[in-house]
Protein backbone atom coordinates (compact mmCIF):
# COMPACT_ATOMS: atom_id res chain seq x y z
CA UNK A 1 0.00 0.00 0.00
CA UNK A 2 1.80 3.60 -1.05
CA UNK A 3 1.93 6.20 1.73
CA UNK A 4 -0.92 8.27 0.89
CA UNK A 5 -3.41 5.24 0.98
CA UNK A 6 -1.95 4.17 3.96
CA UNK A 7 -2.58 7.40 6.12
CA UNK A 8 -6.01 7.81 4.56
CA UNK A 9 -6.25 4.34 5.74
CA UNK A 10 -4.92 5.57 9.37
CA UNK A 11 -7.07 8.72 9.32
CA UNK A 12 -10.61 6.74 8.79
CA UNK A 13 -9.37 4.35 11.58
CA UNK A 14 -8.81 6.98 14.14
CA UNK A 15 -12.20 9.03 12.65
CA UNK A 16 -13.96 5.52 13.74
CA UNK A 17 -12.13 4.98 17.08
CA UNK A 18 -13.03 8.89 17.92
CA UNK A 19 -16.81 8.19 17.66
CA UNK A 20 -16.72 4.99 19.50
CA UNK A 21 -14.74 6.03 22.50
CA UNK A 22 -16.40 9.66 22.22
CA UNK A 23 -19.21 8.01 23.23
CA UNK A 24 -17.87 5.93 26.05
CA UNK A 25 -15.87 8.76 26.96
CA UNK A 26 -19.59 10.85 27.73
CA UNK A 27 -20.73 7.94 29.69
CA UNK A 28 -17.86 7.42 31.44
CA UNK A 29 -17.10 8.17 35.31
CA UNK A 30 -14.17 10.43 36.27
CA UNK A 31 -10.47 9.17 35.99
CA UNK A 32 -9.51 7.39 39.28
CA UNK A 33 -6.59 9.85 41.00
CA UNK A 34 -3.93 9.28 43.66
CA UNK A 35 -3.87 5.14 43.31
CA UNK A 36 -0.35 5.26 45.44
CA UNK A 37 -1.14 3.28 48.96
CA UNK A 38 -0.98 5.46 51.87
CA UNK A 39 -2.41 6.06 55.59
CA UNK A 40 -3.77 9.23 57.01
CA UNK A 41 -1.55 9.75 60.08
CA UNK A 42 -3.10 12.96 61.02
CA UNK A 43 -6.26 15.09 60.43
CA UNK A 44 -6.91 19.07 61.81
CA UNK A 45 -9.71 20.43 59.81
CA UNK A 46 -8.81 21.54 56.24
CA UNK A 47 -5.42 19.77 56.61
CA UNK A 48 -5.28 15.65 55.86
CA UNK A 49 -1.06 14.45 56.29
CA UNK A 50 -0.80 11.47 54.43
CA UNK A 51 2.17 8.79 54.86
CA UNK A 52 2.95 6.90 51.49
CA UNK A 53 3.70 3.23 51.57
CA UNK A 54 7.67 2.59 50.77
CA UNK A 55 8.38 1.27 47.43
CA UNK A 56 11.75 0.37 48.31
CA UNK A 57 13.43 -1.94 49.82
CA UNK A 58 16.30 0.36 51.39
CA UNK A 59 15.16 4.28 52.05
CA UNK A 60 17.21 7.52 52.46
CA UNK A 61 17.75 8.04 55.78
CA UNK A 62 16.11 12.02 55.75
CA UNK A 63 11.96 12.11 55.50
CA UNK A 64 10.06 14.33 52.87
CA UNK A 65 7.27 16.59 53.58
CA UNK A 66 5.90 17.98 51.03
CA UNK A 67 3.29 21.06 51.75
CA UNK A 68 0.66 21.30 48.50
CA UNK A 69 -0.72 24.58 47.34
CA UNK A 70 -3.91 25.70 48.91
CA UNK A 71 -6.04 26.68 45.81
CA UNK A 72 -5.38 22.75 44.86
CA UNK A 73 -5.80 19.39 45.24
CA UNK A 74 -2.48 17.18 46.22
CA UNK A 75 -3.16 14.36 43.96
CA UNK A 76 -1.67 16.21 40.98
CA UNK A 77 1.49 14.72 42.67
CA UNK A 78 0.07 11.08 42.50
CA UNK A 79 -2.03 11.23 38.98
CA UNK A 80 -1.58 7.38 37.46
CA UNK A 81 0.92 4.51 38.01
CA UNK A 82 3.59 5.67 35.85
CA UNK A 83 2.67 9.54 35.94
CA UNK A 84 2.74 9.75 39.69
CA UNK A 85 5.93 12.18 41.48
CA UNK A 86 4.97 10.48 44.79
CA UNK A 87 5.54 7.42 43.23
CA UNK A 88 8.83 8.10 41.63
CA UNK A 89 10.23 9.54 44.87
CA UNK A 90 8.94 6.09 46.62
CA UNK A 91 10.96 3.98 44.08
CA UNK A 92 14.13 6.17 44.21
CA UNK A 93 14.10 5.33 47.89
CA UNK A 94 12.32 8.48 49.35
CA UNK A 95 10.30 8.37 52.68
CA UNK A 96 7.27 10.20 51.59
CA UNK A 97 4.60 12.28 53.45
CA UNK A 98 2.17 14.82 52.01
CA UNK A 99 0.46 17.71 53.02
CA UNK A 100 -2.81 17.59 51.69
CA UNK A 101 -6.01 19.87 52.11
CA UNK A 102 -9.89 19.95 51.28
CA UNK A 103 -12.15 22.41 51.34
CA UNK A 104 -12.12 25.05 54.37
CA UNK A 105 -15.96 24.97 55.92
CA UNK A 106 -17.36 27.93 57.14
CA UNK A 107 -15.51 27.31 61.03
CA UNK A 108 -12.37 27.69 58.79
CA UNK A 109 -12.87 31.02 57.57
CA UNK A 110 -11.10 32.44 60.11
CA UNK A 111 -7.76 30.61 59.10
CA UNK A 112 -4.86 32.80 58.53
CA UNK A 113 -1.27 32.40 57.56
CA UNK A 114 -0.12 32.18 60.83
CA UNK A 115 -2.16 29.06 61.48
CA UNK A 116 -0.75 27.19 58.62
CA UNK A 117 2.97 28.30 59.02
CA UNK A 118 2.90 28.55 62.94
CA UNK A 119 0.57 25.43 63.30
CA UNK A 120 -0.37 23.20 61.17
CA UNK A 121 3.05 22.99 59.27
CA UNK A 122 5.05 22.49 62.48
CA UNK A 123 2.27 20.39 63.84
CA UNK A 124 3.06 18.14 60.67
CA UNK A 125 6.79 18.31 60.84
CA UNK A 126 6.71 16.91 64.24
CA UNK A 127 4.43 14.09 63.26
CA UNK A 128 6.79 13.14 60.87
CA UNK A 129 9.66 12.48 62.87
CA UNK A 130 7.34 11.26 65.14
CA UNK A 131 6.39 8.59 63.05
CA UNK A 132 9.86 8.24 60.75
CA UNK A 133 12.41 8.39 64.23
CA UNK A 134 14.18 11.07 61.96
CA UNK A 135 14.60 14.56 63.77
CA UNK A 136 15.74 16.71 60.23
CA UNK A 137 13.10 16.39 57.67
CA UNK A 138 12.80 17.84 53.92
CA UNK A 139 10.53 20.12 53.02
CA UNK A 140 8.94 20.35 49.54
CA UNK A 141 6.47 23.16 48.88
CA UNK A 142 4.67 23.55 45.51
CA UNK A 143 3.33 26.78 44.06
CA UNK A 144 1.82 28.68 47.79
CA UNK A 145 2.50 25.61 49.06
CA UNK A 146 6.05 26.65 48.70
CA UNK A 147 4.95 30.09 50.20
CA UNK A 148 3.81 28.45 53.42
CA UNK A 149 7.46 26.48 53.37
CA UNK A 150 9.26 29.57 52.81
CA UNK A 151 7.24 31.11 55.26
CA UNK A 152 7.71 27.95 57.80
CA UNK A 153 11.36 27.96 57.56
CA UNK A 154 12.25 31.59 58.49
CA UNK A 155 10.09 31.13 61.28
CA UNK A 156 11.57 28.23 62.76
CA UNK A 157 15.51 28.63 62.09
CA UNK A 158 16.12 26.67 64.93
CA UNK A 159 14.42 23.71 63.82
CA UNK A 160 16.27 20.84 61.85
CA UNK A 161 14.98 21.27 58.37
CA UNK A 162 17.07 19.03 56.62
CA UNK A 163 16.76 20.42 52.71
CA UNK A 164 13.79 23.15 51.40
CA UNK A 165 12.85 22.75 48.01
CA UNK A 166 10.44 24.66 46.03
CA UNK A 167 8.95 24.56 43.28
CA UNK A 168 7.56 27.76 41.51
CA UNK A 169 6.83 29.38 44.24
CA UNK A 170 6.17 33.43 44.10
CA UNK A 171 8.11 35.74 46.38
CA UNK A 172 7.91 38.80 44.02
CA UNK A 173 4.46 39.41 43.59
CA UNK A 174 4.61 42.73 41.70
CA UNK A 175 5.96 40.14 38.96
CA UNK A 176 2.92 38.22 38.77
CA UNK A 177 1.79 41.07 36.61
CA UNK A 178 -2.07 40.16 35.69
CA UNK A 179 -2.92 38.97 39.50
CA UNK A 180 -1.73 42.07 40.62
CA UNK A 181 -3.49 43.88 38.19
CA UNK A 182 -6.83 41.77 38.45
CA UNK A 183 -6.52 43.07 42.53
CA UNK A 184 -5.67 46.57 42.32
CA UNK A 185 -6.66 47.88 45.68
CA UNK A 186 -8.07 51.16 43.44
CA UNK A 187 -10.71 48.42 42.01
CA UNK A 188 -10.87 45.51 43.90
CA UNK A 189 -12.50 45.56 47.26
CA UNK A 190 -11.12 42.05 48.96
CA UNK A 191 -13.05 43.14 52.52
CA UNK A 192 -16.12 43.68 50.91
CA UNK A 193 -15.38 40.08 48.55
CA UNK A 194 -14.21 38.35 52.79
CA UNK A 195 -17.37 39.42 54.37
CA UNK A 196 -19.77 38.42 51.95
CA UNK A 197 -18.15 35.14 51.15
CA UNK A 198 -16.77 34.00 54.12
CA UNK A 199 -14.40 31.36 52.39
CA UNK A 200 -13.95 32.74 48.95
CA UNK A 201 -15.48 30.44 46.54
CA UNK A 202 -13.79 27.66 44.42
CA UNK A 203 -15.22 29.00 41.30
CA UNK A 204 -13.85 32.53 42.01
CA UNK A 205 -10.07 30.74 42.39
CA UNK A 206 -10.94 28.35 39.09
CA UNK A 207 -11.71 31.75 36.95
CA UNK A 208 -8.84 33.83 37.50
CA UNK A 209 -6.94 30.99 36.41
CA UNK A 210 -8.60 29.88 33.40
CA UNK A 211 -8.32 33.95 32.54
CA UNK A 212 -4.94 34.01 32.20
CA UNK A 213 -5.20 31.30 29.11
CA UNK A 214 -8.93 31.82 28.28
CA UNK A 215 -8.33 29.84 24.50
CA UNK A 216 -5.94 26.78 25.95
CA UNK A 217 -9.54 25.02 27.47
CA UNK A 218 -10.93 25.26 24.29
CA UNK A 219 -7.73 24.48 21.90
CA UNK A 220 -7.28 21.35 24.55
CA UNK A 221 -10.71 20.17 23.93
CA UNK A 222 -9.94 20.42 19.87
CA UNK A 223 -6.93 18.57 20.93
CA UNK A 224 -9.02 15.68 22.98
CA UNK A 225 -11.45 15.46 20.44
CA UNK A 226 -8.40 14.76 18.04
CA UNK A 227 -6.43 11.82 19.91
CA UNK A 228 -9.75 10.22 21.08
CA UNK A 229 -8.56 7.30 19.44
CA UNK A 230 -5.34 7.18 21.90
CA UNK A 231 -6.31 5.75 25.33
CA UNK A 232 -3.38 7.16 26.98
CA UNK A 233 -3.90 10.58 25.84
CA UNK A 234 -7.19 10.53 26.93
CA UNK A 235 -6.45 8.85 30.36
CA UNK A 236 -3.90 11.64 30.79
CA UNK A 237 -6.21 14.16 29.57
CA UNK A 238 -9.06 13.61 31.88
CA UNK A 239 -6.62 12.77 34.91
CA UNK A 240 -5.79 16.49 34.41
CA UNK A 241 -9.36 18.14 33.36
CA UNK A 242 -11.12 16.88 36.54
CA UNK A 243 -7.69 18.09 38.88
CA UNK A 244 -7.69 21.53 36.94
CA UNK A 245 -11.02 21.73 37.65
CA UNK A 246 -11.45 20.47 41.27
CA UNK A 247 -10.50 24.14 42.40
CA UNK A 248 -10.50 24.48 46.17
CA UNK A 249 -12.24 27.47 47.80
CA UNK A 250 -9.18 29.63 50.27
CA UNK A 251 -9.82 30.27 53.97
CA UNK A 252 -11.64 33.94 53.88
CA UNK A 253 -8.80 35.04 56.11
CA UNK A 254 -5.63 33.63 54.59
CA UNK A 255 -6.96 34.89 51.08
CA UNK A 256 -7.43 38.39 52.66
CA UNK A 257 -3.89 38.42 53.95
CA UNK A 258 -2.66 36.93 50.64
CA UNK A 259 -3.94 39.69 48.84
CA UNK A 260 -3.22 42.53 51.14
CA UNK A 261 -0.25 41.49 52.86
CA UNK A 262 1.87 39.56 49.53
CA UNK A 263 -0.01 41.20 46.10
CA UNK A 264 -0.62 44.70 47.51
CA UNK A 265 2.56 45.78 50.09
CA UNK A 266 4.55 42.49 48.39
CA UNK A 267 5.79 42.09 52.35
CA UNK A 268 7.29 38.90 51.51
CA UNK A 269 9.99 40.59 49.07
CA UNK A 270 10.58 43.84 50.72
CA UNK A 271 11.20 41.56 54.15
CA UNK A 272 8.88 43.07 55.80
CA UNK A 273 6.28 40.29 56.55
CA UNK A 274 4.96 39.90 60.19
CA UNK A 275 3.10 36.62 61.06
CA UNK A 276 1.69 36.13 64.62
CA UNK A 277 4.14 39.26 66.11
CA UNK A 278 7.28 37.59 64.40
CA UNK A 279 9.03 38.86 61.51
CA UNK A 280 9.55 36.39 58.37
CA UNK A 281 13.29 36.81 57.47
CA UNK A 282 14.11 34.74 55.18
CA UNK A 283 18.04 35.34 55.61
CA UNK A 284 16.93 33.26 58.77
CA UNK A 285 16.94 30.28 56.19
CA UNK A 286 20.35 28.24 56.34
CA UNK A 287 19.31 24.97 54.71
CA UNK A 288 19.88 24.12 51.78
CA UNK A 289 17.69 25.53 49.11
CA UNK A 290 16.49 24.44 45.66
CA UNK A 291 14.29 26.32 43.46
CA UNK A 292 12.55 24.91 40.50
CA UNK A 293 10.98 27.03 38.01
CA UNK A 294 9.47 26.78 34.73
CA UNK A 295 10.75 28.38 32.01
CA UNK A 296 6.92 29.00 30.41
CA UNK A 297 5.02 29.28 33.23
CA UNK A 298 1.99 31.66 33.07
CA UNK A 299 1.40 31.22 36.87
CA UNK A 300 3.86 31.98 38.30
CA UNK A 301 6.56 33.75 35.84
CA UNK A 302 10.04 33.49 36.63
CA UNK A 303 10.67 36.72 37.75
CA UNK A 304 8.16 36.50 40.40
CA UNK A 305 10.25 33.02 41.83
CA UNK A 306 13.50 34.34 40.71
CA UNK A 307 14.52 36.13 44.51
CA UNK A 308 13.83 33.17 46.55
CA UNK A 309 17.71 32.18 46.08
CA UNK A 310 19.05 35.34 46.52
CA UNK A 311 16.93 36.74 49.59
CA UNK A 312 17.70 32.84 51.83
CA UNK A 313 20.75 32.66 53.83
CA UNK A 314 21.75 29.39 52.72
CA UNK A 315 25.20 28.72 51.40
CA UNK A 316 24.17 25.52 49.47
CA UNK A 317 21.67 26.92 47.20
CA UNK A 318 20.50 26.56 43.65
CA UNK A 319 17.78 27.36 41.19
CA UNK A 320 16.99 25.26 37.88
CA UNK A 321 14.88 26.56 35.19
CA UNK A 322 13.34 24.06 33.12
CA UNK A 323 11.49 23.81 30.10
CA UNK A 324 7.48 23.35 30.66
CA UNK A 325 4.71 25.85 32.70
CA UNK A 326 3.37 26.15 36.05
CA UNK A 327 1.74 22.26 36.24
CA UNK A 328 3.73 20.21 33.50
CA UNK A 329 7.18 21.19 35.52
CA UNK A 330 5.79 18.88 38.40
CA UNK A 331 3.39 16.36 36.44
CA UNK A 332 2.88 14.66 33.57
CA UNK A 333 5.11 12.68 31.22
CA UNK A 334 7.63 15.72 30.69
CA UNK A 335 8.19 16.31 34.48
CA UNK A 336 9.15 12.32 34.57
CA UNK A 337 12.37 13.57 32.18
CA UNK A 338 13.16 16.96 33.46
CA UNK A 339 12.45 17.71 37.23
CA UNK A 340 12.27 14.97 38.91
CA UNK A 341 15.91 13.11 38.15
CA UNK A 342 16.91 16.36 38.62
CA UNK A 343 15.34 16.79 42.17
CA UNK A 344 16.84 13.05 42.83
CA UNK A 345 20.27 14.13 41.63
CA UNK A 346 20.08 16.82 44.27
CA UNK A 347 18.56 15.58 47.18
CA UNK A 348 19.51 12.10 47.57
CA UNK A 349 23.11 13.36 47.92
CA UNK A 350 21.20 15.84 51.07
CA UNK A 351 19.10 13.15 52.33
CA UNK A 352 21.65 10.67 54.02
CA UNK B 1 9.73 16.67 8.66
CA UNK B 2 9.10 14.38 6.14
CA UNK B 3 6.45 12.56 8.94
CA UNK B 4 5.10 15.86 8.75
CA UNK B 5 4.88 16.48 5.15
CA UNK B 6 2.56 13.49 5.23
CA UNK B 7 0.75 14.03 8.11
CA UNK B 8 -2.78 16.28 6.34
CA UNK B 9 -3.65 16.86 10.11
CA UNK B 10 -0.23 19.13 10.95
CA UNK B 11 -0.82 22.34 9.46
CA UNK B 12 -4.41 22.30 11.29
CA UNK B 13 -2.12 21.51 14.53
CA UNK B 14 0.02 24.41 13.76
CA UNK B 15 -2.80 26.89 13.30
CA UNK B 16 -4.57 25.58 16.35
CA UNK B 17 -1.61 25.88 18.57
CA UNK B 18 -1.14 29.84 17.05
CA UNK B 19 -4.99 30.66 17.45
CA UNK B 20 -4.22 29.70 21.30
CA UNK B 21 -1.35 31.76 21.14
CA UNK B 22 -2.62 34.62 19.63
CA UNK B 23 -6.07 35.16 21.55
CA UNK B 24 -4.29 34.22 24.70
CA UNK B 25 -2.49 37.14 24.32
CA UNK B 26 -4.82 39.35 22.90
CA UNK B 27 -6.92 38.86 25.90
CA UNK B 28 -3.76 39.34 28.53
CA UNK B 29 -3.29 42.42 26.82
CA UNK B 30 -6.62 43.16 27.18
CA UNK B 31 -7.56 41.98 31.03
CA UNK B 32 -4.52 43.82 32.10
CA UNK B 33 -5.93 47.41 31.46
CA UNK B 34 -7.36 49.32 34.20
CA UNK B 35 -10.74 49.37 32.28
CA UNK B 36 -11.01 45.68 32.57
CA UNK B 37 -10.13 45.67 36.27
CA UNK B 38 -12.51 48.50 37.03
CA UNK B 39 -15.55 46.88 34.84
CA UNK B 40 -14.38 43.33 36.27
CA UNK B 41 -14.66 44.74 40.10
CA UNK B 42 -17.67 46.78 39.18
CA UNK B 43 -19.71 44.06 38.29
CA UNK B 44 -18.16 41.52 40.63
CA UNK B 45 -19.22 44.05 43.51
CA UNK B 46 -22.43 44.35 41.96
CA UNK B 47 -23.21 40.89 42.07
CA UNK B 48 -22.09 40.84 45.62
CA UNK B 49 -24.81 43.45 46.78
CA UNK B 50 -27.14 41.69 45.02
CA UNK B 51 -26.70 38.32 46.59
CA UNK B 52 -26.60 40.40 49.94
CA UNK B 53 -30.15 41.85 49.65
CA UNK B 54 -31.39 38.27 48.13
CA UNK B 55 -29.64 36.32 51.11
CA UNK B 56 -31.47 38.93 53.57
CA UNK B 57 -34.66 39.07 51.75
CA UNK B 58 -34.20 35.45 51.98
CA UNK B 59 -33.30 34.65 55.43
CA UNK B 60 -36.58 36.97 56.42
CA UNK B 61 -39.09 34.76 54.34
CA UNK B 62 -37.39 31.61 55.55
CA UNK B 63 -37.42 32.12 59.02
CA UNK B 64 -41.31 33.45 58.59
CA UNK B 65 -41.92 29.92 57.41
CA UNK B 66 -40.20 28.38 59.23
CA UNK B 67 -37.57 26.86 57.06
CA UNK B 68 -33.67 26.11 57.59
CA UNK B 69 -31.70 28.66 55.81
CA UNK B 70 -28.48 27.45 53.30
CA UNK B 71 -26.24 28.58 55.84
CA UNK B 72 -27.82 26.68 58.46
CA UNK B 73 -28.27 23.69 56.59
CA UNK B 74 -24.33 23.91 55.60
CA UNK B 75 -23.34 23.99 59.44
CA UNK B 76 -25.66 21.02 60.22
CA UNK B 77 -24.15 19.03 57.22
CA UNK B 78 -20.41 20.08 58.29
CA UNK B 79 -21.48 18.77 61.72
CA UNK B 80 -22.21 15.49 60.27
CA UNK B 81 -19.29 15.32 58.23
CA UNK B 82 -17.72 16.04 61.27
CA UNK B 83 -19.40 12.76 63.38
CA UNK B 84 -19.01 10.55 60.13
CA UNK B 85 -15.25 11.43 60.44
CA UNK B 86 -15.63 10.49 63.79
CA UNK B 87 -17.32 7.44 63.22
CA UNK B 88 -14.86 6.44 60.79
CA UNK B 89 -11.72 6.48 63.07
CA UNK B 90 -13.91 4.50 65.64
CA UNK B 91 -14.58 1.87 62.92
CA UNK B 92 -10.71 1.53 61.96
CA UNK B 93 -9.72 1.82 65.86
CA UNK B 94 -12.46 -1.37 66.58
CA UNK B 95 -10.92 -3.03 63.20
CA UNK B 96 -7.11 -2.66 64.75
CA UNK B 97 -8.27 -4.21 67.93
CA UNK B 98 -10.54 -7.21 66.51
CA UNK B 99 -7.30 -8.12 64.30
CA UNK B 100 -5.36 -7.29 67.70
CA UNK B 101 -3.59 -11.01 68.80
CA UNK B 102 -5.75 -12.66 71.27
CA UNK B 103 -4.89 -11.83 74.73
CA UNK B 104 -2.98 -8.66 73.88
CA UNK B 105 -3.63 -5.38 74.69
CA UNK B 106 -4.66 -3.43 71.28
CA UNK B 107 -3.35 0.21 71.27
CA UNK B 108 -6.02 2.74 71.56
CA UNK B 109 -4.33 4.84 69.33
CA UNK B 110 -5.55 6.50 66.28
CA UNK B 111 -1.97 5.84 64.28
CA UNK B 112 -2.51 3.53 61.58
CA UNK B 113 -1.26 0.12 61.90
CA UNK B 114 2.40 0.03 62.53
CA UNK B 115 4.00 -1.49 59.41
CA UNK B 116 7.35 -3.73 59.09
CA UNK B 117 9.40 -0.02 57.56
CA UNK B 118 12.54 -0.68 55.42
CA UNK B 119 15.95 0.28 56.62
CA UNK B 120 17.46 4.19 56.64
CA UNK B 121 20.33 3.05 54.88
CA UNK B 122 20.20 3.87 51.36
CA UNK B 123 23.70 6.04 49.52
CA UNK B 124 22.91 8.24 46.61
CA UNK B 125 23.77 5.90 43.23
CA UNK B 126 26.85 7.87 43.21
CA UNK B 127 28.23 7.44 46.79
CA UNK B 128 27.47 3.89 46.91
CA UNK B 129 30.53 2.05 46.67
CA UNK B 130 31.82 0.06 42.77
CA UNK B 131 32.55 -3.15 42.84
Amino acid sequence: MNPTAERIQSEVQRAIQRSVKGLEYIGSPAQAVGPTPKDVIYEQGTLHLYHYHPLADEIYRVPILIVMATSNRGYILDLAAGQSFVEYLLQQGYDVYLIDWSPPVAADRGLRFEDYTLLFIPECVQRVRDDSGVDDVTVIGYCMGGVLSVMYAALHPHEKLANLVCFTTPIDFSRMELFAKWSDRRYFDVDKLVDATGNVPSEIIFSSFEMLRPATRIAGQIQLWENMWDEKFVRSYRAFERWSTDTLPLAGEYFRETIKELIWENRLHKNELVIGGKHVDLRAITAPVLHAMAEHDHIVPYDAAKPLIGHVGSTDKEEIVLKGGHVSLVAGPNAVKRLWPRLDAWLGVRSV
Amino acid sequence: MADKDKDPLALWREMLSQWETNVNALANRTMATDEYSSQMHGAMGMTLRMQETIREFMAQYLAATNLPSRTEVLAIAERLGAVEARLDRIAALLERIAESPAGGSPSTSPAPPARARPPRTKSPPAAEPTA
